[in-house]
């Protein structure tokens, strides 16, 4: 046979043709389709094996995947730090009350939907729009930027789709507003949800539901469906309700994403931010529900007065949702929420639950507004309130709060995943706070991956440099 | 020119750099326990934290890009408190969990806590609780109690290996890495690369054997490993004259990621085992004695004159295996062919007749491994990869996950059929036939250009490599970047060994035996005369000695199997086995020499790219024991032939004369500048 192949160097070299990377197999949704509620705990090796070969992913990464879903591994130490939303309807603090006055009517929402839509650049316009509301800049920060600029981020990130993401907080105690909202103005939230598709060029949108309000899932799925008979959805936007495979890290974004991907659903690392690089790398809006649902609200009125719903959270002696507005101060909030039993009994109040801040008396005046708030060294991870009661020990409180993180910590990285149960062991050496229990937290929130780690340890810090070791409301 | 300040000195911006490159670049030490040679940072220690101004946190150098005008503080006393703190955490949690070390085994992590003045945890009452020490495996060796659960052994083996090992049991603080289902290693699909000891930090990840601290001082020599046609770039680590530690290079260009197989990982522990051979030695009665290397060539120069005399030369054969460098290989044949004057020369390049035509056919490829980077099709013709070549099984997986077709071709189910698009068990190739629905002729009719075949030497007559290459060359396949062919020969330095003439009917340069003129032209190089006919083929040797045709045989690194060594070589009134060790034909050698292995050795080999490489001599051998060309040389001026090689470079440069086409242009010097060796034909090297 002849040696009559072409050598390397003899023929020109035209551009290669480009691959595309093959898509990675969903694990946590194939997991869930193929257990059917069930949890791995009985499978035999032979079982798994012949799991992950249906799921056509490798055996360790389904396991992996697996062990961390409370869904899957069926450990129920996640989320068992949530108490339940009261059933009391939401009360108003801010006058006209706004969101929990308004019917779910998305009528004129949706027409306004429509006319933009026949605008010959309706993204423009709407970002146009969007930067236009009076406030919306001063309120709807995240990660240090405004609502609109980073929708106009991943509105310019050049990328072949794009998504919308509703979340409802999950793994943030007391963040009930979404979860009321989803039941309640879903229509709200799913108008929201095609500004931003609309905004951005997203043909894809998720809602994402704690995996136990069943209840709550099937009616996301027909207001969708209604939506969409009643062709008032957009056609190039597809909205699915995505049930959570258990408690994501505290709510942080990146973890949600990871989740919805079916992934382990451990932090990322930032940047890429998710506008940049969400879901699937692709360009992706993450909001909170109340977000979508104000937003039709917003464009018609053209301004942004801070308006919040914000959970109450127990012990107080009347919890629940209430809305509040920029200029109420959190004074007025408390002694909403402690009724007849008055503030004396309250030594601080606890802004934005595990990840917040402590407010303590001198600052109770400054009013739910995100700026003043920063500046009176108040940072609201959410907008609940809790109340640390007069002679709570340090301990109990302290021990509980290093518990919470615990069990909502990913553990991807070293000191969120051990820097709690090394504090917990301080703790108990001592039962105070010694230097090096604050060191110890110190380098957890300076050293964390993510939001949930670099926050956690900020309320007993201040703890500790305001009472020490001593019970809440000690001089 | 863009830069930013690292430690207020100005460092000049790269393109992709992190602050963490950047930082080594210009010689500051960053601890960075859990970086993988994989192409995402773990970010998981967060202790390479540093301090970025403007920046509310600090960030990890690891996973952060070098921006311009970014100033950064690496040493800050804050950080560095951090990092103190951070070692403390984890120490201190072993008290209070099964799932932070509690051992501590040596690796950087203790370097770490002794430079950060940690005290380790001390050994716990309940350390018996603690998970055991897991020594299932042949070739590693696992102590949860050491892990730190940072995950560089998993992301190495999924990214860099393509294997699926390693699982993370549990959330949280009950994360823990272990073994895929928590079972014994042995029992998982590990294929021992060894590629997860590298980045383990702990040392809870170590070599089963010879594995010594890290404290004591090495010497680290680059050099390629020659056992299969890879051609792997190795760092050698060595102490005190014996190889320590073998890793791979990560910016090789045929093992990126520095990749390695179970072969060129552990190959230094055979080589340093017990039996291995170390002093000459002669037969006496049933056994052996030792003796001096003079004694050991006076008594072959006196049997082979003997032998030559009584039965003429064509009674003498030798063999060259594969642990032959090409220079050895190439002294070896101009050894039979010109000192001797016998044509009975062939390598293990050659052992299958039926296939020889085949490789022929193929040699030497015109595709490179880079190729497979960016090819949009893959054919795998009759090579069971994960068996001959798992480096380049990896390296078809990681294509085939960036989005390339993969086809298989093999008349068994492989490992690799799992991840492809096709396996075809039938070697003869279907009809060209543009409208079947077909999905193997639907793939070939997509892909008519960008496919690159890897031809093993499974495959069965030259009738389907022919067919198969008339199919894809119909297709378009030619030397466009990501397309080509490379054939996969089975041993080590195969192309070296077809290159040096050390086969029956060719000559060095690969020009056959039965060219005059270019036999002509040897011998007027060398000043001797060749034998005019092809030689016996490998398996005709040993049939010849069997027979008595053959009297004499010389086994260079060649073994044969037992019954077959039995059979053939017991006849012999001279059989020379030089080799590593003690195996099947030295049960019948007159004479054992002890060879050097390839890492104690200077030489060079050529992998199945045609990539000419430099091996490099990272220990000097053991004892007595001496690389083949050195031996051949000697025994050569014993045998009335004085050759003036003082070093393979020399032997090298006279091959490349008589193989102007390939090696024109390639010396032992421009080999050792050039890190990542010279693909023929060699740029500048026939001007």
């Amino acid at each position: 046979m002849p040696n009559d192949f072409p050598t390397a160097s003899a023929v020109p070299c035209p551009a290669p043709a480009a691959r595309e990377p093959r898509p990675a197999p969903a694990i946590a949704h194939r997991l869930r389709q193929e257990l059917r509620g069930q949890t791995t705990a009985r499978l035999s090796d032979g079982d798994w094996a012949q799991l992950a070969a249906s799921i056509g992913a490798p055996e360790a990464q389904v396991r992996t995947v697996a062990a961390f879903f409370e869904e899957f591994s069926g450990t129920t130490a996640h989320g068992a730090h949530f108490p339940s939303r009261p059933d009391a309807p939401p009360r108003s603090l801010t006058t006209p009350p706004q969101l929990i006055a308004t019917a779910d009517d998305t009528t004129s929402a949706f027409s306004l939907l429509k006319t933009l839509a026949t605008t010959e650049n309706p993204a423009a316009t709407l970002a146009g729009r969007l930067s236009a509301i009076e406030g919306l800049a001063r309120h709807r920060i995240k990660a240090g930027r405004g609502l609109s600029s980073r929708w106009a981020e991943a509105a310019a990130t050049p990328a072949a789709e794009r998504f919308v993401i509703c979340h409802t907080d999950a793994g943030n105690p007391g963040s009930w507003s979404g979860e009321w909202l989803l039941e309640h103005r879903p229509g709200l939230v799913i108008a929201g949800m095609c500004f931003a598709a609309l905004a951005i060029g997203a043909g894809e949108g998720v809602i994402c539901v704690d995996r136990s309000h069943l209840s709550l899932i099937s009616r996301l799925r027909t207001a969708t469906e209604q939506a969409r008979a009643a062709g008032v959805l957009p056609d190039d936007f597809e909205i699915s309700v995505f049930p959570t495979f258990g408690s994501p890290v505290g709510g942080e974004e990146t973890a949600l994403l990871n989740a919805i991907e079916g992934r382990v659903g451990e932090a990322r690392s930032r940047p890429p931010e998710p506008e940049v690089a969400g879901i699937f790398g692709k360009p992706t809006v993450v909001e909170s529900a109340e977000i979508f649902a104000r937003l039709p609200g917003w464009l018609r009125s053209g301004r942004d007065d801070g308006q919040r719903l914000i959970g109450l959270l127990p012990p107080f002696a009347q919890p629940g949702l209430v809305e509040i507005d920029a200029t109420v101060t959190l004074r007025q909030v408390a002694s909403d929420a402690a009724g007849a039993d008055g503030l004396s009994s309250i030594a601080a109040l606890t802004v934005g639950g595990r990840f917040g801040s402590l407010a303590f008396p001198e600052k109770w005046d400054t009013p739910l507004d995100l700026e003043t708030l920063r500046k009176a060294r108040i940072e609201p991870a959410n907008f609940s309130l809790s109340p640390v009661p007069q002679g709570q020990p340090f301990s109990d409180w302290a021990r509980d709060q290093l518990n919470f993180a615990m069990s909502e910590t990913c553990g991807r990285c070293l000191p969120c995943r051990l820097g709690p149960l090394a504090a917990l062991g301080e703790l108990d050496a001592s039962g105070e706070p010694t230097h090096r229990l604050r060191e110890i937290l110190d380098t957890v929130a300076a050293t964390s991956l993510c939001g949930f780690g670099r926050d956690f340890p900020r309320p007993i810090l201040q703890w500790i440099e305001r009472w020490r070791h001593q019970p809440a409301g000690a001089s | 020119m863009k830069t930013a300040h690292i430690n207020s000195r100005p460092v000049e911006i790269r393109p992709g750099e992190t602050i963490l490159a950047a930082a080594q670049r210009i010689g500051i030490d960053l601890p960075a326990p859990c970086r993988t040679p994989g192409p995402e940072p773990l970010e998981s220690c967060r202790l390479c934290v540093v301090q970025v101004n403007g920046q509310p946190f600090p960030v990890a150098a690891c996973g952060t890009m070098l921006e311009a005008g970014m100033d950064v503080q690496t040493h800050h006393v804050a950080v560095e408190r951090w990092r103190t703190s951070l070692l403390r955490i984890v120490a201190e949690s072993a008290a209070r969990t099964d799932h932070a070390p509690s051992r501590v085994r040596d690796g950087v992590w203790s370097e770490l806590l002794s430079h950060y003045g940690v005290t380790p945890p001390a050994p716990q009452r309940n350390d018996l609780s603690k998970p055991e020490r897991d020594t299932s495996h042949s070739w590693l060796r696992f102590d949860p109690a050491a892990c730190i659960s940072c995950g560089a052994c998993l992301t190495t083996c999924e990214t860099v290996a393509h294997q699926h090992v390693w699982e993370i049991a549990g959330r949280g603080p009950r994360r823990r890495i272990q073994p895929v289902g928590g079972r014994p290693l042995a029992l998982t699909p590990c294929t021992a690369c060894g590629a997860c000891i590298d980045p383990c930090p702990t040392g809870a990840l170590v070599e089963r054997h010879g594995h010594h601290p890290a404290e004591e001082p090495r010497r680290s020599v680059e050099s390629v490993c020659g056992l299969c046609p890879v051609g792997c770039g190795l760092r050698i680590e060595s102490a005190d004259g014996e190889v320590r530690r073998v890793s791979g290079l990560v910016h090789s260009p045929t093992n990126p990621g520095g990749l390695l197989c179970k072969r060129g990982k552990f190959a230094h522990v055979a080589h340093q085992n017990w039996d291995r051979i170390t002093q000459p030695m002669l037969r006496r009665g049933a056994g052996f004695c030792k003796v001096s290397w003079d004694e050991a060539l006076d008594f072959i120069a006196k049997r082979l004159s003997a032998l030559v005399h009584a039965h003429g030369p064509a009674a003498f054969g030798a063999i060259a295996g594969a642990g032959l460098s090409t220079e050895s290989a190439y002294l070896l044949q101009k050894f039979t062919r010109s000192v001797i004057g016998s044509p009975h020369i062939d390598s293990v390049a050659h052992t299958d007749p039926a296939l020889d035509p085949v490789c022929r056919a193929a040699f030497p490829g015109t595709a490179s491994f880079a190729d497979l980077d960016r090819a949009t099709c893959i054919v795998v013709l009759g090579a069971d990869l994960d068996e001959s070549h798992p480096v380049l099984a990896a390296r078809v997986r990681q294509a085939v996950a960036d989005g390339a077709a993969l086809i298989v071709v093999h008349p068994r189910r492989i490992a690799l059929s799992k991840s492809a698009d096709c396996h075809h068990s039938d070697l003869t190739p279907p009809p060209p036939d543009d409208s079947s629905d077909d999905p193997l002729c639907r793939l070939l009719l997509t892909h008519r250009s960008g496919t690159v075949c890897l031809v093993g030497s499974d495959i069965a007559t030259p009738e389907h490599l022919s067919g198969w290459m008339s199919r894809l060359n119909g297709l378009g396949t030619s030397a466009l970047p990501g397309a080509g062919l490379i054939f996969l020969g089975g041993v080590g330095n195969h192309q070296g060994l077809l290159l040096s003439g050390a086969l029956a009917d060719s000559l060095p340069g690969h020009v056959p035996v039965s060219d005059s003129q270019a036999r002509a032209r040897i011998e007027d190089l060398w000043g001797r005369c060749l034998p005019v006919e092809s030689g016996l083929p490998l398996t005709g040797m040993l049939v010849g000695a069997r027979d008595g045709r053959l009297r004499g045989l010389w086994l260079a690194g060649y073994e044969p199997d037992r019954v077959t060594a039995d059979a053939t070589l017991a006849g012999l009134d001279l059989l020379v086995v030089h080799d590593l060790i003690y195996q099947n034909a030295s049960r019948h050698a007159h004479v054992l020499l002890p060879a050097a292995s390839l890492h104690e050795q200077t030489g060079t080999a050529i992998n199945a790219e045609r990539r000419v490489q430099l091996l490099r001599a990272a220990v000097p051998p053991p004892d007595e024991a001496r690389p083949d060309w050195a031996v051949l040389t000697v025994l050569a001026r014993r045998l009335g032939v004085e050759w003036p090689y003082l070093d393979p470079a020399e032997i090298f440069a006279e091959l490349a004369l008589l193989a102007p086409d390939r090696l024109a242009g390639i010396t032992h010097r421009r080999l050792d500048e050039q890190p990542e060796g010279i693909q023929w034909p060699c740029p500048g090297g026939n001007a």
